[in-house]
């Protein structure tokens, strides 16, 4: 009964024992930061892409994300893990970029779920993400039922989300990054799940009633 | 209890996630087994987790490319970026200074014994270039020598007394020149650190497209030349990957395409290897290049003098272009130059290095020249690089007197060594080159390229070479790899080896 779910292909940074390799760029090793972004590259684009779903922006913000660690090296100075550092700059990039981005003007708590206003699926105005005939084609109907699941979620909640499930952060260094207390993180998660689980369910019973309908 | 568990209460979530202590894990295991309703819930999580993990993007292809910009720019600031000095090298001017004290106090106190013996400015010359393994602060200047400087001085003196038994003006009046050379120390460091950030910088320019097409057209070329370096360079890629990493190369187990002696397998590698970095960059060439760059690393440490250099000049490039390997030149360049200048019962006793040797190629002395320039940048001591260079200078102008003037001696002396010639020299050595058209000396690309690529836009004599080059572009691709590679190396040449050009400065000064 203890099965537990698999881990994604790339494992993620630990951190544990890992060497710093944006001290070693700052002190002139010209080979670390090549390594650095050879082992982030992929998991931030996937983060960046489940925030804002669109790939030119998530590469966007990956770039940018690494031109940021390279100028700042020089100041960087380790007081924790480098894999805590990287993600606070990728999330503090995100916040920024979605507050600049954001376009609408509702208050809503940090302690709300969902996007309280629709049962359809929401558009967001900001990422550009109308998809292409080729991605309609492509995204299988199941991964745009969890796009738009995902969607659904206040971003407070997406974010706790994609930090503990896809980048296998602990809700500590979750909680360190966000600076908010680690049962907020955990709240916030297990609301997230429970709001996704539902969302996914309700997905599904769509999808049988409509096979149903056209058998 | 646990604070998950007890405080807030856990959740399947949390134990898929391993999010707690080990002990807290243990206690939510212990719950799962004991309750089924939680059992079940993990199951439904784990699901969930499956299906949710599942939603992921493939990157576009100029992804690589991008991330491939920023690894660039960052690996440019750190060559560019003077390193944090240790404490050791923080200390050394003081240590200097106090031994400078100490040394002005010893003489003081020594000077009226000493009074018999005064030495000339040679072996004032000889302590003052550092032995094999010296630092900056036991290089004291003064009369005091300590063991190494004074088996540096027993060395210089064998090589003397071999110069002095071989019909070799040059070679011996270059020996000389070397080692009473004064060079300015900051220069020796710093411009064979900007020749390799050049090196970097004209790499990544070259990958447009757009910039060859305009540097080709600005010297009267035809853009499809680029077409024909690509088409080339894919192959010569193509045929990298076909030579295994690892393996002895000089066993001959892998004599393929690669050639049949080591010399040739040494040579093919190093050029294919050049001409990928001289033909610009594209993805599956990148893959080809580290490949190259590998295999070179993995045989450098089974060779000696010329082919060392030939495969060392290649991976000088290779590093300067992708940052792999610095610490290998590093050990293989200060390697080369300790092989010429450890005098001991056979080098320099009973017969000269392997690569002052006549054995040698002009091609190969060349290319020592050129990597004897750039070794600096990898730490590898200057003035003893400085010394090996006038020495290969002087076997070339040996070869030269002896009437040996072929386009391969004076191309070489242009192209690894055209810094150290003398102004009158140098324009005799132009002069003497101008009885050979390039298209007659086809067959032998390697010193068509090494001509090629010896000048530079502004130089005197720079157009009527482009002229020359662009008649090279309708001949047939030779069948040799070694050949073909340096035959694209040819080619290449009309964009490539001088940024200003490239970036859209003033061409020609004088033509």
């Amino acid at each position: 009964m203890n099965k537990q779910a698999k881990t994604p292909a790339s494992a993620a940074p630990t951190g544990a024992g890992e060497p710093d390799l944006l001290a070693a760029y700052r002190d002139g090793d010209p080979t670390a930061f090549r390594k650095l972004v050879d082992q982030y590259r992929e998991r931030l684009l996937q983060f960046f892409y489940r925030l804002c779903w669109d790939r030119d922006r998530a590469e966007d913000l990956t770039q940018e994300l690494f031109i940021k660690l390279m100028l700042g090296s020089k100041r960087y100075q380790p007081e924790g893990r480098m894999t805590t550092f990287v993600y606070r700059v990728a999330t503090n990039l995100w916040i920024d970029h979605y507050r600049a981005q954001k376009p609408r003007p509702r208050l809503l708590s940090f302690d709300q779920v969902l996007h309280p206003d629709d049962d359809a699926p929401r558009t967001r105005e900001y990422a550009g993400d109308a998809p292409s005939p080729a991605d309609q084609l492509a995204e299988s109907e199941e991964k745009a039922a969890m796009r738009r699941a995902l969607e659904r979620l206040t971003e407070p909640h997406r974010l706790v989300f994609e930090l503990a499930v896809y980048q296998e952060r602990p809700y500590a260094e979750i909680s360190e990054l966000l600076d908010i207390p680690i049962g907020t993180v955990k709240s916030r998660m297990h609301n997230a799940v429970a709001a996704l689980k539902q969302l996914l369910a309700t997905a599904d019973e769509e999808r049988g009633r409509r096979a149903g309908g056209a058998g | 209890m646990s604070e998950l568990s007890g405080r807030t209460g856990w959740q399947a979530i949390d134990l898929l996630l391993e999010q707690g202590t080990g002990e807290e894990l243990d206690g939510m295991r212990r719950d799962v087994d004991a309750d089924p309703l939680r059992a079940l819930e993990v199951a439904d999580t784990v699901e969930f987790l499956d299906r949710m993990r599942g939603l992921e993007v493939e990157a576009s292809r100029e992804f690589p490319f991008r991330m491939r910009e920023v690894v660039a720019r960052a690996t440019r600031r750190a060559w560019s970026r003077p390193r944090p000095r240790t404490l050791t090298e923080r200390l050394t001017p003081l240590v200097a200074v106090l031994s400078a004290a100490a040394t002005v106090a010893v003489m003081w106190l020594v000077e009226p014994l000493r009074r018999e013996h005064r030495v000339t400015p040679s072996e004032r010359a000889c302590a003052e270039l550092p032995g094999p393994a010296s630092s900056p602060a036991t290089q004291q200047r003064g009369d005091v020598l300590d063991a190494e400087q004074a088996a540096w001085q027993s060395a210089v003196e064998q090589m003397r007394h071999r110069l002095g038994q071989e019909v070799a003006p040059r070679l011996r009046e270059a020996f000389e020149r070397g080692l009473q050379e004064a060079q300015d120390p900051l220069a020796q460091w710093l411009e064979p650190r900007n020749a390799m950030m050049l090196l970097r910088i004209d790499h990544e320019l070259r990958a447009s497209s757009a910039v060859r097409e305009q540097a080709l057209l600005r010297h009267g070329n035809l853009a499809a030349v680029d077409e024909r370096v690509q088409l080339l360079a894919d192959e010569l890629a193509a045929a990298l990957f076909d030579e295994p990493l690892g393996g002895d190369i000089v066993d001959g187990a892998h004599a393929t395409r690669f050639g049949t002696t080591v010399m040739e397998r040494v040579q093919t590698l190093a050029y294919s290897v050049r001409a990928l970095v001289g033909a610009g960059s594209s993805r599956e060439r990148a893959a080809a290049l580290r490949h190259g760059g590998d295999r070179l690393a993995a045989v450098t440490p089974q060779l000696h003098g010329e082919a060392l250099a030939i495969a060392l000049s290649a991976l000088t490039e290779v590093t300067a272009v992708t940052g792999d390997h610095f610490a290998l030149v590093q050990q293989a360049g200060a390697r080369l130059v300790d092989e010429v200048l450890r005098a001991d019962g056979e080098n320099w006793g009973r017969h000269r290095p392997d690569l002052l040797s006549m054995r040698v190629s002009a091609g190969g002395l060349g290319e020592a020249g050129r990597l004897l320039a750039w070794l600096p940048a990898f730490g590898v001591d200057a003035p003893r690089c400085a010394l090996v260079r006038n020495l290969v200078l002087g076997q070339l102008r040996d070869l030269r007197d002896q009437g040996q003037e072929r386009p391969e001696v004076l191309a070489a002396m242009l192209y690894g060594l055209g810094d150290l010639l003398q102004e009158g020299e140098r324009e005799r050595v132009l002069h003497s080159l101008r009885r050979w058209k390039l298209t007659r000396l086809a067959p032998d690309f390697v010193t068509v390229q090494q001509l090629a690529w010896a000048r530079r836009p502004g130089e005197l004599g720079f157009t009527r070479l482009q002229g020359e080059l662009r008649q090279l572009g309708v001949l047939a691709a030779p069948t040799s790899l070694l050949e073909r590679a340096a035959f694209c190396l040819c080619l290449s040449t009309n964009f490539a080896g001088y940024v200003g050009d490239l970036s859209g400065g003033p061409t020609q000064r004088r033509s």
